[in-house]
């Protein structure tokens, strides 16, 4: 619990510091011919697992951007107190402080070392003391995130405190000298302890390369005297030392032990006697610990929505008065969270940096070369003055954003997101503009800090509350998604569930697979124009994804582009391989069900030639065109749903894109595909064969907005058994799903492909029969369903139907008119084939006509016999342009059970 | 760290055998240690309920063997440091002495900051202000006082030229009559002597203008920021515009301005995240583009808006540049480079040092870039051959980067190439405009200024198609890994003929 949960906000700051990471000799290349990653972008992948390391004694890193030429801007939290100022005063003089200090500092290394990387950075600067002064180590991940200073050309740490084996090392890190180890952190320490203690500095007073001698000769003679009486010796302190407790004497001399052998870890420091009486720091600070429990939880919803009907309560008694008003609701949101509003409300690091006299570098015009050879050398380049290395920290003012927020009320801070209160909400000022502000389109609502922090607050409690709150879950991300919280809800909807962590840890990623240089061509090439998915760490991430998904599927191969799919769910849960596995695993199942297989040849073409049908089904025109220039979906679309679109669009859009997505069934992406289609349409129709495969190729700048919009509309607007696909996922078991199992929200989120099946229901084509088709075939059931007649088959009809949901439609009965007087569907029309074209294949005017001209838009259903009449008279109507054109499955015989057929009246 | 392999050993009892497992294991460990025992459970098909147990004795295994692991490496480096001697931690006090000094701002003495930086942001503060006009009016003074010099000049230099020549001429027609061979050889060596103690004085003249300007240019931008909270006009902002007033109101007539061929295309780069460009192609003088053609309108002054731009983005973060193909000479005498000097002359560069002076210091880096060359030479050699095989008709082979001011203040980067490696040079000039937040280059389409005969169309297009994928390439790789702040950029490509 106490490692995963994000610390509050409570009384921290948050603070900005930058560097810059070496850039690279020009051209070079690495082994494998490639350019060589920058290294800004290695640094970025390092740093991204450091968001999620917390440690009440440790403060937490939030973000790392990219600056231009290399620069590096590092977020974390921030106290403005810090030991460098508080040892001047008494604080320390006293014992029981003193060693609690370093019980603090020594918890906060011991979990850094734990993690496998070292501090070297210590420095009474970076030791942090919050408002209750208790430790918060900073700035301890530079070493760990620069490779061991690889990365970087200034060295790290600090030279007064460095250890001698670390000064020894040198300061370029090569591969001749390791990397230092944690125990040089403890040396740090003890030195640090030692000026606190005696209230100095250590050789104030002697230049820098004559300090690193001293501290070097330390280390030569440390074997005959301990570095401690040397330093005492040399600063004539002997006699103040003698003076201090033993406790701290002891502790002291443990430090500056030079030998390995009797220098001890930090975690051993921290099982030693001296700390006996202190114990290990609990998650959260006191402040933020009244709201902890779920108790006092509960009370702080009830005292803000003390409505006359929840205050009816016990629990409204006890609430303490006096405390209303001046409670700071920001405190207590994640600093996760804090950042991210920060950044909403206008926050700009660059901005912040300038303003502090950081990034002032000349105009560039001032700063160009003289001369550039072939080689790609520059001369008469002068080095820029802020390029250097700069430790300070700067503190963000969270002032703006609290007074952005002022306005929030405070039950706003605390929904209440179950039963009626839900719509009760809605009568409140803020939740009307929310309403308003909900009409927006979804950048402006992305980048509306009102709205974020509603919906953050509401998506939090949800995510907390999963899986009870699934359904509300899936309701709330039909409006739209919270980016702060896309990783988690996206898990929530994919129903990853049961223990995948250790399913994921049991499986072998490391053992070399024959796939493996495919893998690394593929993933080499996969979205790297994202600095995260660029960098070292997240190529071998995703290639242990992809081996895991591999190992665990083993009926299925590896297909090209399948990185791409993968791409999106690492990019979410980058610290939680298994999450990113478990998802990306769930949405292949659903959405790419058997697209894996090593021949999925028959699974494709069905699906495209569905998708065919779809075209032809909203956008005759455009079909139309496609069949004349013989542009077959096959030749583009292959790539579309192979990798569910995570191939063709950028990051950004595919997150949008899967929002939705998400929430449809198996059969939504085929109509994403004719959205995109939609959008391309004019171009599309006005080309030839060879522009339209570039145009689609090139995919020119697809609003993935409004695409989002067309799908759904689309998907509403189809018949759901037009989908139908012999190679669909089979339904999932009942005991499977049980807590998943809920009642379907309306008609179209339930799949035909798992629906069980029946007489009326579709039944398979062959794929030649499906391919020589123009449209889609809707089964018996769905026409009956569609025309209000389900009165015999209710047991599948949706509890809460409104007519307004489902399409209107008209059906066309294509039989003889004697076959249509015998008995036919109600409310259709005869219109039998052969009269209804005239040899130039227009339709030869009747009454059936006059009715799908005045109906256009409606659905339109061709009934025939058994055979292939009716298909082909939908093609026609099809080729001539009619819209929603479709073929009921089965013929007329199949409705003939259902004893709904009706006998004309005899005047017709 | 040189990784290190120790190895690992795990008994376990299953009824009563007694089983031993021992692994080779690498540290550091990549991996988490549950993973590595999920290995070990599966390769060694080890029964389910040694698996916690298995994982307990691991994690102790990794924990202690990578702290003695640390430990021996720390304590190897501390043995070294015992036996070493004196200087040689005197020598390793240096180098990290030298890190901290060169790397960090706490440690380097402060370097006084350079006086130009303030010139720069005070006029960059001031273009961006109601300033403006005044500079420009100003500007305009001091360039009409030295095109007045540099028309007198070239006057003068021309009456003399004539007199030369018709007394050459003289000379010669009456050789053997009144002059002999050496008469005439004098005549010439005092011709050439006064031709150029002449041009000398006049260089001089221009020289001490432009010097003198230059320096009333900054002090008058000094003054004018000093007094830019006034919102009266100030007495210096009058003696400006008296000064520019004065001017004689030349009646020129407006050159026309020839439409040309101009086309805009958008274009999108990239297979998932789109970058967009937008190219011009346009068909002109590409020194157009640096010469300044001020234009009064009832009696004020207008500048034009491209001189506008580039006053206003000079010193910001997104300039421009002209491509320029010369020879591989630094000089200004022949070429376009002669017709881009004459330009830079015609006023004072307020900014930057006169061309000859930039011309100089690139000499510099041209000898220094030589011996650098020398290191290559190897890669250079098998590549030369192929160079001048395919030169063919194509005279430029050297290439200048030149930011597209009016005045043409800036003229730096250079290279020495033929041909084909013009593209190269392309490629180079494209990641250093990149680099230095230039967004607007100006490319020559055929990397040609004169039409031959065998430069037919079907030449030209195949030369433009080279061109534009090259350009396309090079800026598909600029900008990948390159997330910072890329603004979708601008090039003008044009062409000749």
């Amino acid at each position: 619990m106490c490692k995963n949960s994000m610390q509050p906000l409570g009384n921290s700051c948050l603070g900005v510091s930058t560097f810059f990471a070496s850039s690279h000799a020009d051209d070079q290349c690495g082994a494998d011919g490639l350019p060589l990653t920058p290294n800004s972008i290695k640094v970025q992948g390092r740093f991204q697992w450091l968001k999620v390391l917390y440690h009440p004694r440790l403060c937490q890193y939030l973000d790392l951007v990219r600056g231009k030429h290399e620069r590096l801007i590092l977020v974390t939290e921030h106290y403005k107190k810090c030991l460098a100022e508080e040892a001047e005063d008494d604080t320390f003089t006293d014992e029981n402080n003193f060693l609690r200090l370093a019980y603090e500092t020594i918890e906060g290394l011991a979990h850094i070392h734990d993690n496998g990387f070292v501090h070297r950075n210590l420095h009474p600067k970076n030791i942090l003391l919050d408002t209750e002064g208790r430790v918060k180590l900073s700035n301890y991940a530079v070493y760990y995130i620069t490779g061991c200073g690889a990365d970087v050309n200034f060295p790290v740490g600090y030279p007064a405190y460095m250890a001698p084996e670390v000064l020894m090392a040198g300061p370029s890190s090569s591969s001749s000298c390791p990397p230092s180890g944690p125990k040089s952190d403890v040396w740090s320490l003890g030195v640090i302890l030692l000026e606190v203690a005696l209230k100095f500095k250590i050789w104030p007073n002697l230049s820098l390369p004559q300090l690193l001698a001293k501290i070097l000769l330390l280390g030569k003679y440390g074997t005959s005297q301990h570095p401690l009486d040397s330093i005492l010796k040399e600063h004539s302190m002997a006699e103040k030392f003698e003076n201090l407790p033993l406790n701290i004497r002891y502790l002291i001399r443990l430090c500056l032990e030079l030998l390995m052998s009797n220098r001890p870890s930090a975690k051993d420091l921290l099982k030693n006697n001296v700390f006996g009486k202190f114990s290990p720091s609990k998650c959260l600070s006191k402040s933020s610990s009244q709201c902890s429990s779920v108790r006092a939880y509960v009370v702080k919803i009830l005292k803000y929505h003390s409505t006359s009907r929840i205050s009816n309560y016990r629990f409204a008694s006890k609430l303490d008065p006096a405390r209303n008003g001046e409670e700071d609701y920001l405190a207590e949101r994640s600093l996760k969270e804090v950042y991210y509003l920060w950044g909403l409300a206008g926050g700009d690091l660059e901005n912040e940096l300038r303003k502090h006299g950081f990034l002032q570098r000349s105009p560039p015009i001032c700063s160009l070369p003289n001369l550039v050879t072939e080689y790609g050398d520059i001369l008469g380049l002068e080095r820029d003055r802020s390029s250097l290395y700069d430790d300070t920290v700067i503190t963000l003012s969270l002032d703006q954003l609290r007074k952005r927020l002022e306005h929030i009320p405070p039950e706003d801070y605390y929904p209440l997101i179950e039963g009626e209160e839900m719509q009760q909400m809605s009568q409140s000022q803020s939740s009307n503009d929310l309403k308003e502000l909900s009409q927006l389109p979804l950048v402006i609502r992305e980048k509306d800090i009102d709205y974020q922090l509603h919906r953050i607050v509401l998506f939090d409690r949800l995510l907390k509350g999963y899986p009870h709150t699934i359904q509300r879950i899936k309701v709330e991300t039909r409006r739209d998604m919270p980016p702060l919280y896309r990783a988690e809800a996206w898990a929530a909807i994919l129903e990853v569930s049961g223990d995948f962590m250790s399913e994921y840890d049991a499986i072998d990623k490391e053992s070399p697979l024959p796939i493996d240089s495919q893998l690394l061509i593929d993933i080499r090439r996969c979205h790297q124009y994202d600095e995260i998915l660029y960098s070292p760490k997240a190529h071998s991430k995703l290639k242990r994804i992809l081996k895991c998904w591999l190992i665990s599927n083993p009926h299925l191969v590896y297909w090209q582009g399948q990185d791409s799919v993968c791409a999106p769910f690492l990019y979410l849960n980058f610290n939680n391989e298994a999450l990113a596995f478990a998802c990306c695993s769930a949405f292949i199942r659903k959405y790419l069900h058997k697209f894996y297989a090593s021949d999925n040849s028959a699974v494709l073409d069905e699906y495209l030639a569905v998708f065919s049908h779809l075209i032809a089904f909203h956008d005759p025109e455009l079909s139309n065109h496609m069949r004349s220039i013989s542009l077959e979906p096959k030749l583009f679309a292959t790539k579309w749903f192979l990798t569910m679109f995570a191939h063709v669009f950028p990051l950004h859009k595919i997150f949008h894109l899967y929002d939705t997505l998400l929430l449809g069934n198996s059969s939504f992406p085929l109509c994403v595909g004719v959205a995109i289609l939609q959008q391309m349409r004019d171009y599309l129709l006005m080309e030839d064969f060879s522009a339209c495969i570039l145009i689609i190729s090139d995919m020119p700048e697809i609003d993935i907005e409004r695409c989002v919009q067309d799908s759904i509309r689309i998907f509403c607007h189809t018949p759901k058994s037009a989908t139908y696909r012999q190679h669909s996922r089979p339904p999932a078991k009942k005991e499977d799903s049980s807590i998943f199992s809920m009642k379907q929200i309306s008609y179209y989120t339930t799949d035909v492909n798992e629906m069980p099946r029946s007489e009326l229901s579709r039944e398979p084509l062959s794929l030649e029969e499906l391919q020589a088709e123009r449209c889609p075939r809707i089964s018996a059931e769905d026409l009956l369903e569609l025309c209000g007649l389900t009165g015999i088959e209710n047991s599948r009809s949706p509890t809460r139907k409104s007519k307004s949901s489902k399409p209107i439609i008209l059906i066309l009965d294509i039989r003889n008119s004697e076959d249509f007087s015998r008995g036919h569907i109600p409310s259709s029309i005869n219109m039998p084939f052969n009269q209804a074209f005239a040899p130039e294949g227009d339709l030869v005017p009747c009454h059936g006509v006059t009715q799908l001209n005045s109906h256009k838009g409606r659905v339109v259903v061709v009934v025939g016999n058994r055979g292939n009449n009716a298909p082909n008279f939908a093609a026609q109507l099809v080729m001539l342009g009619y819209p929603k054109v479709s073929v009921m499955h089965g013929g007329i015989e199949c409705l003939k059970a259902t004893g709904i057929l009706s006998v004309s009246s005899p005047d017709l | 760290m040189a990784d290190q392999e120790r190895e690992f050993k795990y008994t376990f009892k299953m009824k009563s055998s007694v089983t031993t497992l021992t692994v080779p294991v690498v540290l550091p460990l990549t991996a988490s240690a549950k993973e590595f025992v999920g290995r070990l459970m599966s390769s060694h098909d080890l029964p389910c309920f040694v698996e916690d147990d298995l994982f307990e004795e691991f994690q102790k295994f990794i924990l202690t063997e990578t702290s003695k692991l640390q430990d021996e490496s720390s304590s190897g480096i501390l043995k070294g440091l015992e036996g070493a001697a004196h200087d040689k931690i005197g020598k390793i006090a240096d180098q990290w002495g030298k890190a901290y000094t060169q790397e960090c701002v706490g440690y380097t003495q402060d370097r006084d900051q350079k006086g130009s930086s303030d010139f720069t942001d005070l006029y960059h503060k001031l273009i961006h202000s109601s300033a403006l006009e005044v500079l420009f009016n100003l500007e305009h003074t001091y360039s009409v006082a030295v095109q007045d010099v540099v028309f007198q000049r070239d006057r003068s230099i021309q009456k003399r030229q004539l007199k030369q020549s018709q007394e050459m001429e003289e000379a010669v027609q009456n050789l053997d009559i009144t002059h002999d061979d050496q008469h005439v050889n004098m005549l010439a060596a005092r011709h050439f002597e006064n031709m150029q103690r002449e041009c000398q004085q006049w260089d001089m003249e221009l020289k001490n203008l432009q010097q003198a300007q230059r320096e009333e240019f900054k002090t008058y931008i000094r003054e004018l920021a000093n007094d830019t909270n006034n919102t009266e006009e100030s007495s210096i902002r009058q003696r400006i515009r008296a000064m520019s007033d004065s001017l004689p109101v030349e009646d020129t007539p407006e050159p026309v301005e020839q439409p040309g061929m101009n086309e805009s295309f958008t274009v999108n780069l990239g297979s998932q995240l789109k970058t967009i460009y937008n190219l011009r192609l346009m068909s002109m003088d590409v020194l157009d583009l640096c010469r300044h053609r001020p234009s009064r309108s009832g009696g004020r002054l207008m500048p034009q808006p491209q001189r506008l731009q580039s006053a206003m983005s000079l010193y910001s973060n997104s300039l421009s540049a002209l491509v320029l193909l010369v020879d591989d000479r630094v000089s200004s005498y022949t070429g376009i480079k002669k017709e881009f000097a004459s330009i830079c002359q015609q006023s004072t560069d307020f900014h930057f040092p006169d061309m000859d002076t930039q011309l100089r210091v690139v000499q510099q880096a041209v000898h220094k870039g030589n011996v650098l060359r020398k290191a290559h030479k190897a890669d250079e050699r098998d590549r030369g051959s192929q160079d001048n095989s395919s030169e063919g008709s194509s005279n430029s082979s050297n290439e200048e980067i030149s930011t597209n001011l009016q005045t043409g203040q800036l003229y730096k980067g250079q290279h020495t190439l033929r041909y084909p490696s013009v593209l190269l040079a392309l490629r180079n000039i494209l990641k250093i405009a990149v680099y230095f937040d230039i967004y607007t280059i100006t490319i020559p389409l055929l990397l040609v200024y004169e039409m031959h005969e065998e430069m037919t169309i079907q030449w030209c297009y195949k030369r433009a198609e080279l061109v534009f994928k090259c350009v396309k390439g090079f800026m598909i790789e600029m900008t990948s890994g390159r997330t910072d702040g890329e603004r979708p950029g601008r090039s003008n490509l044009w062409y000749r003929g």
